[in-house]
């Protein structure tokens, strides 16, 4: 009964009434509120980095999870911000008071400088270009060596806290804020017309909408998100540099975590953090990295190829025809590029 | 600051070897509609073939192109028959999936042969100095080598059956298989002579840059600004397209060399906001 329960409940998320949204939400933030007591202090870690993937993948979420564009620059955005306040606390010794909500500002403003070029784009070019402009960031970042310390990047970042308890509650509730405030979108003008514009944003246009004030709210509150990421990457790391908050392969993997834990679903994109993370964290003592890695993007492909839906989507399909539930039926999820 | 005599040497030398590499990536986007970002790997796998047989076989020019062709070959086709035939409706899957594979591909290299650059001489060494500049014979060997498979390739496709089969295919897949074209071997061909050149543009690419596990990045970069600029689908484009970013490449590296490929991408996203189709872009083909 429970797992009839279950499959209804994540079988189609936009249909279920407040009440069970709420009751299911609120189970999750009371698992996360104990599991830290349960572990022991290396998992906890793991579970705080969990946390700060999550906000990267909830902030791909805004853009990526109900429209047609694939966005590859989360790491650029995430690298704005903590570069950001990294360099404004180590170079100049700001107060993080300062440098953190400067450091949301700095992404906001790149992902403007990304998107806004590539929002009359479609699919695969506005993919493209938001890869490219990481590519470059990158180089950037490693060629402006004496503001961002190149390829070693800043260290001595201080961080708000070293509790790692309260790190982990910290991270935690704005994972939760974040996804409430992804829901409340969602469920708003703003979140019906965001579906409305995957459908066919010449529909969406023909109505008097403009999508591109739209779009521009989902790409200035992704890179918001992502900022908020950043700035808990960097400081809780204590360290800023290309190879925690800027390269590519880390859009890459919030992508593929992303999209195992199924496109568009708040609950799926913390729930593909958490298994990117802690899968990683168990895999480490016994894999290389380039293995792990190569591992892990065998399975992107793999889920990709097979159900670009995501994979949690497609295991809840399967299990709600198999638990004779009628949930909502595969939307056959058009991802290839329309206009 | 920019040496015009240079420019105008290196440019010109270097835009045919562009050309051979951007030409691959076009021919699979005209007859599959998909832009395959494994292209760039092709490279990559070319020129550790060189590597290898160099490596283990020592320094022979012929073995070692026959081993960076014989290896993009196989690359292509794997990516094809063994990823891409199976999700080439839908575009946007194709891109990840091979951007992914890209990725792994970068990941498997440096498991396998760590992530230290290797150098080694080109196919063939020593330079000679024209009009002042100096120009490593390789280079000249690569504008040589580029020319003659361009131009083989244009014989191939206007001269013969199997090319007005690819021609056929490009324009309308449907209509191409009604008329009796074997549309499953034009798409192995075109992915054939991708893997074939881009191989090939290993040979010659990894002598001037060094051979590391993260160099498929520029080639694909360099493709795709290309091919885009160019207009996807336009043969004709694909090699105008790569003068301007081969020269503007070369421009780029005289005034600073760290800023290799921005140039290129510079200009691809300066034409996706001015002209999206290409400056030779038919209609696109979907």
């Amino acid at each position: 009964m429970v797992w009839t329960y279950v499959t209804r409940l994540a079988a189609n998320t936009e249909d279920l009434s407040k009440r069970d949204y709420l009751l299911g939400w609120a189970l999750i933030a009371a698992g996360m509120a104990v599991l830290p007591w349960l572990v022991s202090d290396f998992w906890v870690h793991m579970l705080v980095m969990a946390n700060i993937f999550a906000l990267f993948t909830l902030s791909w979420n805004f853009i990526s999870g109900h429209t047609n564009y694939i966005s590859f620059g989360q790491s650029f955005l995430i690298g704005a911000a903590g570069y950001t306040t990294g360099i404004l606390t180590v170079k100049f010794a700001f107060p993080m008071v300062l440098s953190a909500p400067l450091g949301i500002v700095f992404a906001i403003i790149a992902g403007l400088l990304m998107f806004v070029p590539a929002i009359r784009l479609r699919g695969v070019y506005f993919t493209f270009v938001t890869l490219a402009v990481t590519i470059i960031a990158e180089s950037v970042v490693i060629q402006q060596s004496e503001w961002t310390g190149g390829t070693m990047g800043l260290a001595g970042v201080p961080g708000f806290t070293s509790n790692l308890f309260v790190n982990y509650y910290l991270t935690a509730l704005f994972v939760l804020l974040v996804a409430i405030l992804y829901w409340l979108l969602m469920r708003s003008d703003l979140g019906t017309i965001v579906r409305m514009i995957r459908e066919s944003e010449e529909l969406a246009e023909n109505s008097g909408i403009q999508p591109f004030k739209f779009k521009l709210a989902i790409f200035v509150l992704s890179a918001m998100v992502a900022g908020i990421g950043g700035i808990f990457q960097v400081h809780y790391l204590q360290t800023v540099s290309i190879d925690t908050v800027l390269y590519l392969i880390l859009s890459i993997n919030i992508v593929i975590a992303a999209v195992i834990g199924g496109r568009g679903s708040t609950a799926g994109a913390i729930g593909g953090a958490y298994f990117f993370i802690l899968s990683d964290a168990v895999l480490q003592p016994f894999l290389s990295t380039p293995v792990r890695q190569a591992i892990y993007f065998s399975l992107g492909i793999v889920i990709i190829a097979l159900s670009p839906k995501g994979l949690v989507p497609r295991i809840i399909d399967i299990a709600t025809s198999m638990s004779g539930v009628r949930g909502e039926s595969v939307d056959g999820e058009e991802t290839a590029p329309h206009e | 600051m920019i040496d015009v005599v240079e420019l105008l040497i290196l440019g010109t030398l270097t835009s045919a070897l562009y050309a051979l590499l951007a030409i691959g990536f076009t021919l699979v986007y005209a007859i599959a509609g998909i832009e395959n970002l494994t292209h760039g790997t092709y490279v990559m796998v070319g020129a550790y073939g060189m590597y290898l047989v160099t490596e283990f076989v020592g320094h022979s020019p012929v073995l070692q192109v026959v081993a960076a062709v014989g290896v993009g070959v196989a690359a292509g086709v794997l990516t094809w028959k063994g990823l891409v035939e199976h999700i080439i409706d839908n575009p946007v899957a194709v891109f990840m999936v091979t951007l992914l594979v890209a990725i792994a591909a970068e990941q498997s290299f440096i498991a396998i042969f760590s992530a230290d650059p290797k150098l080694f001489p080109g196919v063939v060494s020593g330079s000679i100095r024209v009009a002042g500049t100096t120009v490593p014979w390789n280079l000249i060997a690569a504008f040589v080598v580029s020319w003659a498979c361009l131009f083989g390739l244009i014989v191939l496709i206007k001269r013969t059956h199997v090319g007005r089969s690819i021609i056929a295919v490009a324009q309308n897949r449907r209509s191409a298989e009604l008329s009796g074209v074997n549309t499953d071997r034009v798409y192995l061909l075109v992915w054939i002579i991708s893997g074939a050149f881009a191989g090939l543009v290993g040979v010659f690419y990894g002598s001037y840059a060094t051979v590391e596990p993260h160099m498929w990045v520029f080639p694909l970069i360099y493709s795709f600004s290309i091919v885009i600029v160019g207009g996807l689908g336009s043969l004709t484009g694909t090699v105008v397209a790569a003068h301007i970013i081969g020269f503007a490449e070369i421009a780029t590296i005289q005034i600073d060399p760290r800023f290799r490929g921005v140039s290129a991408l510079v200009i691809l996203i300066l034409i996706m906001l001015v002209k999206p189709t290409g400056l030779f872009g038919r209609e696109e083909l979907e």
